[in-house]
């Protein structure tokens, strides 16, 4: 009976990372400017948790990006920003990394909360109250941030074309 | 203005690692089986107890980084082409909706900015050098795209339903023979150098136009001109028929197919020497390999439904499970692209979404649908491929 359990648990696991696991991966890429070691480290810490609560969780999906993003939070505290890319570097040397230099160089103007919501707007297309679910936050909250983010990008491009 | 869709499409490549699912698969074995799992020593932990050496080691692959960062946007970088896009440095040619284009190394096919109000003469296809993307404006072409101060753009026109503007424009390449300046002011709402024509190739009119950013050097002014000079259309000639399948056959060395007559819509595409391809009834295929059912094939079937039924009845298939959306526009028409992974295989409408992860691209197209539908393919050099297969499409209502 025991066993049985276990398999059902570890099957639902693997349709749940089918089905969820690369979306969530994207949005910590995202919301750790790019850091592949991160967003692997996040999402599978995050999908462990899972297991641990499997029994109390009833929403995993949210449930996932909230924890992942906690766990990048966490870790871009440890590791100073200036310092972001280290180890990125070596896992992922340039030719071989998924993102564009501008693009990482560009979600690294932007603080861990305002790259997740840009991401999730302009990439994942959701609407804010789905962003807002996903990021444990209001849909108030991530049009602010968005506003915010928007803002700091186009002062970023203005300092760029003077320079 | 920037445009984040378009720079964070980049987000289109990246795969999260096989190692991830297997840990994750791992992971879960054990806290199911065992109840065990505690907590896991976080990935600073793990950092502190590296040895000295790795650290120095990250420290100088960091620097590494830091310079191509800082390389990447310095005015000198125009040069550094885009690892994901340049495999290699030879001219390659680019194509769409019936015309292609010799582009040099650090070049890449640009997404056309919208075309509206006007339906005719359309965008066909846009070529620029790196950070050249579509930007909002009112304005018919100077304004519609930002150029980098270093950086060049040539962009095509065709009149598809009529005649270019100011006269009847006598057939052959002539007129691009003399693109081989560049002046200012050349376009209204565009303060920079550039320069355009107008041609008459296989009975349609298209206008060819050049822009280059106040920095740019001579040699990339002239690699704009010679872009601009190697328009032609991919619509003269025959263009052979794709054979009946499946399974896919092996094309031969003949770059242009078209769809068998009777399918609706027709289509026109450029694939690589050396692909597979098949049509039937409802569709066709097109990919690397041989199977069916493998990474990179790219499926296009007519669905004789109105897009909006299409879409809802798309959105509500069980077991589909849609991961993102973004818009989409290919040949004129638009519509959705979804990112989305199925358990089995799925019918729909005649067609057929494989198990796994893939891309379906729907597009409204006059009143029914056109659905694409992509299996990714493993490597970048792939993806490219498969994007510019896919930038080839010419369709005929």
């Amino acid at each position: 009976m025991v066993k049985e359990a276990a398999i059902s648990g570890v099957e639902a696991i693997g349709a749940l990372y089918s089905s969820v696991g690369g979306e969530v991966w994207r949005a910590m890429l995202a919301a750790s400017g790019g850091r592949a070691e991160v967003a692997d480290e996040a999402t599978a810490e995050a999908f462990k948790r899972l297991c641990q609560h499997w029994d109390s969780v009833r929403e995993p999906r949210p449930w996932l990006y909230r924890t992942a993003y906690r766990l990048v939070v966490d870790e871009l505290r440890r590791s100073p920003r200036d310092q972001v890319g280290v180890a990125d570097a070596v896992v992922y040397p340039p030719e071989q990394s998924a993102l564009s230099v501008e693009v990482v160089h560009l979600l690294r103007q932007l603080p861990a909360d305002q790259r997740l919501v840009v991401f999730l707007f302009y990439y994942a297309d959701l609407p804010l109250g789905e962003i807002a679910m996903l990021t444990g936050s209001t849909a108030v909250a991530v049009r602010i941030r968005l506003h915010r983010a928007r803002g700091q990008l186009r002062a970023m491009i203005e300092e760029a074309s003077r320079a | 203005m920037l445009d984040l869709r378009e720079v964070l499409s980049d987000f289109d490549n990246a795969q999260p690692p096989e190692e991830l699912r297997q840990r994750v698969m791992r992971d879960a074995a054990q806290v199911f089986t065992t109840g065990r799992g505690g907590k896991s020593a976080t990935n600073a932990g793990k950092r502190r107890r590296r040895p000295i050496a790795w650290v120095a080691a990250g420290l100088g692959a960091a620097l590494v980084l830091g310079l191509l960062v800082i390389a990447a946007h310095s005015r000198d970088a125009h040069q550094a082409p885009r690892p994901a896009q340049q495999p290699n440095h030879s001219p390659r040619v680019v194509s769409g909706n019936g015309v292609r284009l010799t582009v040099p190394s650090g070049w890449r096919v640009v997404r056309p900015a919208s075309d509206a109000p006007v339906t005719d003469p359309r965008t066909l296809l846009v070529a620029g050098t790196a950070g050249v993307h579509p930007q909002a404006s009112q304005c018919q072409i100077g304004g519609k795209y930002h150029i980098p101060a270093d950086g060049a753009v040539v962009i095509v026109l065709g009149w598809l339903s009529s005649s270019a503007g100011g006269g009847p424009v006598n057939p052959g390449r002539a007129p691009l023979d003399h693109l081989t300046r560049v002046r200012k002011p050349m376009f209204e709402c565009y303060a920079g150098r550039g320069a355009a024509a107008q041609v008459h190739l296989h009975g349609i009119d298209y206008q060819v136009n050049v822009m280059v950013g106040d920095r740019a050097s001579s040699s990339r002014i002239e690699d704009a001109l010679r872009v601009a000079r190697s328009l032609n259309s991919t619509s003269g000639g025959e263009a052979t028929v794709l054979p009946a399948g499946p399974p896919p056959r092996r094309l031969d060395t003949q770059v242009r197919y078209q769809t068998p007559s009777g399918f609706t819509p027709e289509v026109d595409l450029s694939v690589p020497a050396g692909w597979y391809g098949y049509a039937d009834a409802q569709g066709f295929g097109v990919g690397k390999r041989s199977q069916a059912h493998t990474d990179g094939l790219i499926r296009v079937w007519h669905i004789d439904q109105p897009f909006a039924t299409t879409i809802k009845a798309f959105r509500r298939l069980p077991g589909l499970t849609i991961t993102a959306r973004k818009p989409a526009s290919l040949g004129g028409h638009t519509g959705l692209t979804y990112a989305i992974t199925a358990p089995s295989v799925i019918d729909l409408f005649g067609g057929w979404i494989p198990d796994g992860n893939t891309r379906a691209t729907l597009l409204d197209f006059d009143g029914t649908t056109v659905m694409i539908n992509v299996q990714p393919a493993h490597d970048q050099a792939g993806r490219a491929e498969v994007r510019r297969v896919i930038q080839s499409f010419s369709f005929t209502p």
